[in-house]
């Protein structure tokens, strides 16, 4: 999978799941830029693990500030599994 | 074991013997629900054995009687583990709320460190996959920060039998703030409030009764008012993890219909998620029907929230007289009052004027909707006080005071706070409220906390990042939850002093900048930033922040 595929589906993601009506771009930072509050970090966890059927480990997530950041991680563990 | 034995009927009086009793029912236990929904059935007599090697492992590492424990783990079978694993080596657990998902760990850090401190733990049981995260955010535990796996071989010794009246557990009051306050409760309040609980749905031939829970178990409506009540029956009891529910809404009403829920509990707030969130085609085959008793509680209750909920599942054969507000709050255990269980809510409008501390409150159909809470559970009193330790007439607006057999025995090691709260036996909620025809309205708070989607701030805790920001006056943020008119939710209000200094480009950054800043560091959604000039709001004379005044001024648009 692509890193353009799946931000089309983060992205995707983002609108359905999370009725998010920013713009998701590579470099938005999921709090600052995208407003995103626990509640809905939490649900975008989620979403994302039941998607790609992937774990996101707490080392994975403290990592994870950009939208780029969580793409790499999807993609580094799709391709592992 | 030394656990006083407790089989058939007798009434166990610690949790170590309430766990006991029901591992001799083989069929009873806890059903697990993870994100793909696939359900692991735990049995009490599984969770017993777990939980009994544990215990020994804990006396083993060096966990003695009555020392606290702080518990991080998600919702699932180790977290369980752990809690009873420690009751049975006669430690306190207090259960904490792991990290945010996706969050940031400076703002977890802080208040993790915080509730550890206020409860003097010896140790942390966490997560292996937590564990690492965790040792860098907080301070070092004499006993360490430890994964159930770390423990030391079971060296045989067992400690002697709880008493009822010894500590339990540790319970913070719903969520985290700077200050935390742990609530202490005894083996005897827990499970006398288990039963009181489930006291309002026996069993009987025809319908024995079962639950589902999404509550997180750091939550004492969750903990005590799921765990603790299927424990003490035993009744089948479905866990959702929280972050499921946050995630998939729809997943909690596919519980309740797939496993034939009789009991569901949860906040205002979820039950307006739900309306929001919930599409038609996730509740395909879905039937609410036997759904008898939804709980709506811990948060304050909204007529129109519970109505929007029963109109938009009535389709799914969901009856709106299930539909149950419950007041109650972790100094008392959990509940304090009930409204009725199988009957419509009861809601009334009253005059805004009368509803002000000492006035008599009058009905009024252009009035403000408030929700009953029913009538005192059993055992208890309720006392509206309006000063002084006399109860005031019926239909006086007051301070909230309770009595009954599960309040705490105080916040533990804070003799002072403890003072403030508990005075010849009656417990001071903080909350105001008055009784009409019988029962009860809450209608404010006089403590200044701050409830967002059931979870407590302090208002405090926003303040001090909203004061980071700059152009913000130091000492000049003051973060107020209220609820305005027809609004179905707390929102959040902060006001802000400019800096005498601070440049027009400055000024005109500072509410998006606090509205970032508190979303990073707290996790909250600010609904409306007001910057004001210097010295505009409202302060003691010794300089204290009158938040509700600071409000009331906003609200008549004198502030500023």
């Amino acid at each position: 999978m692509t890193v353009d595929e799946i931000l089309s589906q983060v992205r995707e993601l983002a609108r359905e799941r999370l009725a998010l009506t920013a713009d998701v771009r590579l470099e938005s930072r999921l709090i600052e830029d995208l407003g995103l509050d626990s509640l809905r970090l939490q649900a975008l966890a989620v979403e994302v693990e039941n998607h790609y059927r992937i774990c996101l480990e707490p080392e994975d997530e403290e990592a994870i500030v950009t939208i780029a950041d969580l793409v790499r991680t999807i993609a580094g563990k799709v391709g592992r599994s | 074991m030394t656990v006083a034995r407790a089989v058939g009927s007798e009434q166990p009086e610690t949790l170590a013997g309430a766990l006991e009793r029901a591992a001799l029912d083989p069929e009873a236990g806890i059903r697990l629900l993870d994100r793909r929904e696939q359900a692991t059935w735990l049995r009490w007599s599984e969770i017993h054995a777990r939980a009994r090697a544990t215990g020994g492992r804990l006396s083993a590492l060096g966990l003695e009687s009555g020392d606290r424990v702080g518990l991080i783990y998600p919702t699932g079978p180790e977290l369980l583990e752990a809690f009873f694993g420690a009751v049975l080596a006669g430690a306190v657990p207090t259960v904490l709320p792991p990290p945010p998902r996706l969050g940031r760990l400076n703002g977890f850090g802080l208040r993790t460190s915080a509730m550890l401190d206020a409860i003097e733990a010896r140790l942390i049981l966490t997560d292996g996959r937590l564990k690492g995260r965790l040792a860098e955010a907080v301070p070092i535990r004499p006993l360490g920060c430890r994964a159930l796996d770390d423990l030391p071989a079971d060296g045989g010794a067992r400690p002697l039998a709880a008493a009822p009246e010894a500590l339990a557990m540790i319970q913070f009051s719903s969520g985290t703030t700077l200050a935390p306050k742990p609530v202490a409760l005894s083996h005897a309040s827990v499970l006398a409030q288990a039963r009181l609980l489930n006291s309002f749905w026996p069993d009987t031939p025809e319908l024995v009764h079962s639950g589902v829970s999404w509550l997180p178990l750091y939550h004492d409506m969750g903990l005590i008012g799921c765990l603790f009540a299927s424990l003490e029956r035993p009744a089948e009891l479905t866990l959702v993890p929280p972050e499921v529910f946050a995630a998939r809404p729809a997943i909690w009403l596919r519980a309740i219909s797939r496993f034939g829920a009789t009991v569901s509990p949860a906040t205002n707030f979820a039950y307006g998620y739900c309306v929001e969130r919930i599409a038609d085609r996730e509740l395909e085959n879905v039937d609410l029907s036997r759904w008898r008793v939804a709980l709506n509680g811990a948060e304050p209750v909204s007529a129109d929230v519970m109505r929007r909920f029963g109109e938009r599942f009535a389709r799914w054969g969901f009856r709106p007289a299930a539909l149950t507000p419950v007041y109650g709050l972790a100094e008392a255990s959990l509940a304090v009052s009930f409204s009725g269980v199988d009957e419509p809510f009861v809601s009334r409008r009253f005059a805004r004027a009368s509803l002000g501390v000492g006035d008599r409150v009058r009905e009024d159909a252009g009035g403000r909707e408030l929700v009953s809470v029913g009538r005192a559970v059993a055992g208890f009193e309720i006392a509206i006080r309006t000063g002084g330790d006399r109860a005031a007439a019926p239909g006086t607006v007051g301070r909230i005071w309770a009595r009954g057999p599960t309040l705490m025995e105080g916040y533990l090691g804070r003799r002072a706070a403890t003072r403030r709260v508990l005075r010849d036996g009656w417990l001071d909620t903080g909350d105001l409220g008055f009784l009409h025809a019988g029962e009860l309205y809450v209608c404010g708070r006089a403590k200044e906390l701050i409830i967002v989607r059931g979870r407590n701030h302090s208002p405090v805790e926003i303040e001090q990042v909203a004061e980071a920001v700059p152009g913000v006056r130091m000492g000049g943020a003051a973060a107020i939850g209220h609820l305005p008119e027809g609004a179905d939710r707390e929102r959040v209000l902060l006001f802000v002093e400019r800096d005498r200094g601070a440049a027009a480009a400055a000024v005109a950054a500072i509410p998006e900048a606090c509205r970032r800043l508190v979303l990073v560091e707290v996790g909250v959604e600010i609904d409306d930033v007001v910057v004001l000039p210097p010295d505009t709001i409202p302060r003691t004379s010794s300089g204290k922040v009158r938040r509700a005044e600071a409000l009331r001024r906003y609200q008549r648009r004198d502030l500023g």
